[in-house]
């Protein structure tokens, strides 16, 4: 097995610790944007895709991004690439037509032709949004120079849906919440994100899963208020759920010590241990030592291997890891071969 | 994209199942993935997206509204109430009556406040800063300061000679 440096593999920001690391993992931006006098993409025909990604490509840095028609890269590849959020699930289920321009930090793309011909977006480890945003304008700022995009006096940047026009902008931190699940009060905390014109996905975006509990806040709306005002709601509601995960996992500490230190050494002993192990199980358990870990009660010398194998562990990055195909059969095996192995290292 | 079982409402469920090697993947709308019993295993899913459909869903519109078309595009109006995706930027002006209720209820408002960028963006800056000197010469007027609002008052008539420079030009 021809295996490679974990810490290479993953997505950069997955390893980084930013502002408010011990809750939020990452920050991101998201801009959609349209050309003038083009039908959006599920209107077009492959043609006239092919030919506004031609005309995308035209407009984007090379010295900037690497640009890859999605055709042309294996399914492996881009299952890769939406486990690392750089593309959607909607993108890599009918990818012909469609492309993505990767910066070479990683922490910017550009979707072409997902639901809007641009989908440009910028990450940034931890609670950031300044920072995401400022790349994210720049990038538009670029293309505009370049591309006549799709803009209404009244209405702003036109998009395919109109739960996106305005300022196509949506903001978003991907936070972890095992103190809340712990004590189940997610229930409580998505109702009152809701209440605050927010809304909670899975990690990869709507309509997806909460694994390991992960989440992602952005917002809803896109028309009627600035750029700045958008990020300023979403930071003021991650900041309210930041405090409401610290408070729990503060109460739980005080209260059940041996309880929390059970759990979580626990959990890594299974990780060490374990001979087949699942996505979801794995998943749950790598929350568990990442709890550990920001609460001090694991050693934070692993926390770069333990948030790399949130992501490495995922289907199509450990077939990626391993560099071979894998008899599904055995996944699970390889699974906890991997962790076990990347454990052992520390 | 359509929903993969009625193929009427537009997938907002994703599903992705690998089963002895073979990667299935299901695009389901919030009713079909309820009918499937799919939701019940999602922990999350978005109730802005449902609320939208839902909308347009209820939502009572003559025949000839339904079967109208985008000059630009041909998209019918039927075609975006069954998707909730418009066809191209022009039909937001084509559909311009039956959007504005739309948009207020699903955005809270109409108008664009955000970022205006520099060539697309027409005399949409001016008008904005037209706006706000306004509000300022009111202000100004109501305190008596009227040397002050008489600068002011030159300088938006300026603003609005540029403007309708820029129309004309
Ligand atoms: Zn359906
Ligand atoms: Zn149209």
């Amino acid at each position: 097995m021809a295996k490679k440096d974990i810490l290479d593999l993953v997505t950069p920001w997955m390893i980084k610790d930013g502002p408010d690391g011990d809750v939020v993992l990452s920050s991101r931006i998201r801009l959609a944007r349209n050309l003038k006098d083009q039908p959006f993409p599920w209107h077009a025909s492959l043609e006239t895709r092919e030919k506004v990604r031609t005309k995308i490509k035209k407009a984007i840095n090379p010295e900037e991004f690497d640009f890859l028609s999605l055709e042309d890269i294996s399914s492996l590849e881009r299952e890769n690439m939406m486990e690392s959020h750089l593309l959607s699930p909607q993108i890599i289920a009918d990818p012909a037509g469609r492309g993505v321009a990767i910066s070479k930090d990683r922490l910017s793309s550009i979707m072409v032709n997902e639901e809007d011909h641009l989908r440009i977006q910028s990450i940034a480890p931890g609670l950031d949004l300044d920072v995401a945003m400022k790349k994210a304008n720049a990038i538009d700022d670029q293309i505009e120079k370049v591309l006549d995009l799709a803009f209404d006096e009244k209405y702003g940047y036109l998009t395919a849906w109109p739960t996106n026009v305005g300022t196509g902008i949506r903001v978003s931190a991907m936070v972890h919440l095992p103190g809340l699940a712990l004590t189940n009060n997610m229930p409580r905390t998505l109702n009152s994100v809701n209440q605050l014109g927010m809304v909670v996905r899975g990690i990869y975006g709507e309509g997806t899963e909460a694994l390991g509990n992960l989440y992602q806040i952005s917002n809803q709306r896109s028309l009627g208020r600035s750029e700045e005002e958008f990020l300023k709601d979403l930071a003021t509601v991650a900041t309210h759920v930041i405090g409401e995960e610290r408070k729990i996992r503060n109460i739980v500490i005080e209260k059940n010590r041996a309880f929390l230190e059970d759990k979580v050494h626990r959990s890594l002993g299974t990780l060490k241990e374990a001979r087949l192990i699942g996505t979801n199980e794995a998943l749950a358990l790598l929350s568990d030592v990442r709890l550990g870990i920001d609460l001090g009660l694991i050693s934070d010398a692993i926390k770069p291997t333990v948030q790399a194998l949130m992501q490495i562990i995922r289907p199509a990055h450990l077939q990626k890891y391993l560099g071979n195909n894998l008899d599904p059969e055995m996944r699970d095996y390889y699974r906890a071969t991997v962790i076990r192995e990347e454990l052992a290292k520390e | 994209m359509l929903c993969d079982r009625c193929n009427l409402n537009p997938a907002t469920v994703h599903l992705k199942t690998i089963l002895n090697g073979i990667v299935e993947e299901k695009h389901l709308c919030q009713k079909c993935a309820k009918e499937t019993g799919q939701l019940q295993m999602l922990n999350v899913t978005n109730p802005f997206s449902s609320f939208f459909e839902t909308l347009l869903g209820s939502m009572e519109y003559q025949p000839t509204l339904l079967r109208s078309k985008c000059g630009v595009c041909n998209l019918t109006f039927d075609q975006f109430r069954r998707t909730g995706q418009l066809g191209c930027p022009s039909c937001y002006r084509e559909f311009n009556n039956e959007l504005q209720p739309i948009l207020r209820r699903i955005q809270g408002d109409v108008t664009h406040r955000g970022k205006i960028p520099v060539r697309q963006g027409g005399n949409l800056s001016l008008k904005r800063q037209i706006e706000k000197l306004r509000d300022e010469l009111k202000d100004l007027v109501k305190r008596e300061e009227y040397e002050k609002a008489a600068k002011v008052r030159d300088e938006i008539k300026e603003l609005e000679e540029k403007a309708g420079g820029n129309q004309n030009g």
